[in-house]
């Protein structure tokens, strides 16, 4: 079990907006988020394979039958339809800084066109448009996430005081270690087989 | 010479961290300008990095400073090459050159420069300052004593030098501390200078972030007598500047510089819980007032959690506390407690919850196969893998030092131990004979006989491992795996010769 906790603003336009969480492509929440609320889920990941939730708005309407969630005065917007994410953790550990890694996939809705809309957008939480952000994790649930937010690059050689670029490099560390143990077993045996002669 | 006119050059050497400004050098340089006497100041470190312009050649050199191998040919005359080009021309007019030497990784580096110096400008006279001055050699000689009896400096001072080295310059060599190591460790703290940065270009510096960043001294010495640690050899009492004198300091490097972030020197910056908590009401109401945005990493020792209260924290973050650096060493509360650590598990819990909530992060340091410690103590250190990852993900653990097992060093109180635990060491071999007394990293006691040399090996290894299967950010962790590879092979060499 993985627990899901997310906690968001709805704000009001002609409705309040649906958010909508999947996990594994399986709707798991559709409901409008009237202000403030927080929504906690238990999930069943799959404990080998990727893992995907996706959170989003659905039913925000762009001009179906003349209907506008996004209600415009004098270009300027006067009122809107969205949804804030405010914090977003999985067993209590935040991925909200993970959402602008993964930007919003816009799902076009009504009048809206590849010409006057990106198809994704990189947010830290605000939905204006249909469309998901997508948090993929694997089992063990905190090395995958230790590996999503901290793990950068290597190669760069900033310090051997305060190489944060290596911290995470444990590719030649694992090499050391295994010299390490096949020496630590030869000087044993070597030890072995010289306690037998004496 | 005229000594009120004599001129100094304040010279700092590698190795050093090349992302901030010197300290040590910097106050040093400010009591000398403070007495009245003409000074100036070179970082000869900052510049040997940019000289170099590659990190990893840069990098290369700290195994000829350590000692762990020889310096090569090419190395040795890129050296002389960056002398005369950076050194030699900052040499003028000047009647003495102090140098600092930060700790045993200098000392290659100054004799190399005390010898330049020596044949380029032989009337200039040379001070050797800092704490790799002071350390003892298997001759229980100091460093500061062969470079005098070798001529290559005319004086040394051990212990602290802001005074020494203006009564120096006042004609004074008798002073305490002063080709000697009778010297009085500073009580008034609050009285000295501060560093003053201004002698350095500090647009050279390597810093770890994009904005600049000086260090701080806030005390010397520590208030914990941890059984390994050689600090109280330098500076047997913990004493302290006021909370207010050490947060001015910052808030005045802030104002002349622009400089925001600190990194402090001390052994530990909450030593004293008064002063400590001074400094941070004072720079949280700044913060509050000039949006300063002060940021500091510092290290810190855990107390027991019944001795600090939440609001604690929330001060330390409101004043900028970012990375605090602490020696838990082990898993073990009963290893911890005979460390003379005195926190517990539960403290360290309560600590990371506190930081976790805050925003602030933590550094473990580690010291890995206690004098007494046995297979259960090592499985508790192992334990803490798994126990605390959660810290790990959420940002609030932002790295760990394994460390390289126990050292037992002179000064230190283990080394007190020696034959009530009774301790043996492994001779070395020199020269193919044996020697001893060197390998203060290969030992064994007798009162905890299954804890030999390669076991100890084994569980530092064993360490790793479990460090990287709960992904553990490592600091250092390849260089101090060669390390530890290398003493194997040492092992290995003298048992073979033994056998």
């Amino acid at each position: 079990m993985v627990e899901l906790k997310i906690s968001t603003i709805g704000y009001y336009c002609n409705d309040w907006p649906v958010l909508k969480i999947t996990s594994n492509n399986v709707t798991i929440f559709q409901e409008p988020i009237v202000n403030k609320q927080k929504i906690i889920i238990n999930l069943d990941p799959s404990p080998n394979e990727l893992n995907e939730i996706t959170i989003g708005m659905v039913g925000k309407c762009f001009g179906k039958k003349g209907v506008w969630d996004t209600k415009i005065h004098k270009s300027e917007i006067v009122e809107d339809k969205f949804i804030k994410i405010r914090s977003v953790f999985l067993d209590d550990v935040s991925v909200k800084d993970l959402l602008p890694m993964n930007p919003y996939t816009v799902i076009l809705t009504d009048e809206q066109t590849v010409k006057n809309t990106p198809a994704k957008i990189v947010s830290d939480g605000i939905i204006g448009f249909n469309g998901y952000f997508c948090i993929p994790y694997k089992l063990p649930l905190y090395n995958y996430l230790i590996n999503a937010k901290f793990k950068t690059n290597n190669g760069s050689v900033k310090s051997c005081f305060s190489n944060h670029e290596n911290f995470f490099n444990y590719t030649p560390q694992l090499r050391l270690i295994k010299e390490i143990n096949n020496l630590i077993n030869e000087i044993k045996n070597s030890e072995d087989i010289s306690s037998k002669h004496t | 010479m005229k000594l009120k006119t004599a001129k100094t050059l304040v010279v700092s050497i590698p190795r050093l961290e090349p992302h901030r400004p010197p300290v040590g050098p910097a106050i040093i340089a400010n009591c000398i300008k403070q007495a009245g006497f003409p000074v100036d100041a070179v970082d000869l470190n900052i510049k040997f990095f940019r000289y170099l312009n590659d990190n990893k050649m840069y990098y290369a050199f700290d195994q000829a400073f350590d000692g762990i191998r020889s310096l090569t040919l090419s190395e040795y005359k890129n050296i002389i090459r960056f002398l005369s080009m950076h050194y030699k021309p900052t040499v003028v007019n000047v009647d003495f050159v102090a140098i600092s030497v930060f700790g045993p990784g200098s000392r290659l580096f100054s004799h190399i420069l005390c010898r330049y110096t020596r044949k380029h400008f032989s009337t200039v006279k040379i001070i050797l300052g800092g704490t790799g001055v002071s350390g003892i050699n298997d001759d229980k000689k100091h460093f500061g004593q062969h470079m005098l009896e070798q001529q290559l400096c005319d004086f040394y001072i051990m212990g602290d030098g802001e005074k020494s080295i203006v009564k120096l310059l006042e004609g004074n060599i008798t002073y305490p501390g002063i080709n000697n190591d009778k010297y009085e460790q500073l009580i008034e703290l609050d009285s000295l200078p501060w560093p003053d940065y201004s002698f350095y270009n500090l647009d050279e510096y390597d810093y770890l972030e994009d904005n600049k960043e000086v260090f701080v001294v806030a005390s010397r010495g520590c208030v914990r007598h941890c059984t390994y640690c050689t600090i109280q050899r330098y500076w047997p009492k913990f004493k302290f500047r006021s909370g207010d004198n050490i947060a001015n300091e910052l808030i005045s490097h802030y104002e002349k510089h622009g400089i925001r972030n600190f990194y402090f020197a001390d052994s530990l910056i909450n030593g004293s819980q008064t002063a400590f908590y001074d400094m941070c009401k004072i720079l949280a109401r700044y913060n509050q007032q000039h949006d300063a945005g002060f940021n500091w990493n510092a290290q810190f020792i855990f107390k027991r959690k019944h001795q600090i209260s939440n609001e604690y924290f929330d001060i330390m973050a409101e004043a900028g506390a970012k990375r605090l650096y602490v020696g838990i060493e082990t898993g073990s509360d009963k290893i911890r407690w005979e460390m003379d650590k005195k926190f517990t598990n539960d403290d360290i819990t309560y600590h990371l919850e506190n930081f976790n909530r805050t925003g602030m992060s933590v550094f473990f340091l580690m010291l890995t196969g206690y004098l007494t410690e046995t297979l259960e103590d090592h499985q508790e250190t192992l334990d803490m893998f798994s126990r605390w990852q959660y810290y790990v993900a959420t940002g609030t653990i932002a790295g760990i030092d394994i460390g390289t097992t126990l050292i037992i060093q002179q000064g230190a109180p283990v080394a007190t131990m020696i034959n009530s635990h009774r301790i043996d060491f492994l001779p070395v071999l020199h020269n193919n004979e044996f020697k001893r007394a060197n390998s203060k990293i290969m030992w064994t006691s007798e009162l905890n006989p299954s804890l030999t040399i390669l076991e100890r090996m084994r569980r530092r290894i064993e360490v790793h491992n479990q460090a990287i299967k709960y992904n553990w950010p490592i600091l250092s962790g390849e260089d101090q795996l060669l390390y530890i590879k290398q003493i194997l092979l040492e092992y290995q060499k003298v048992n073979k010769k033994l056998t």
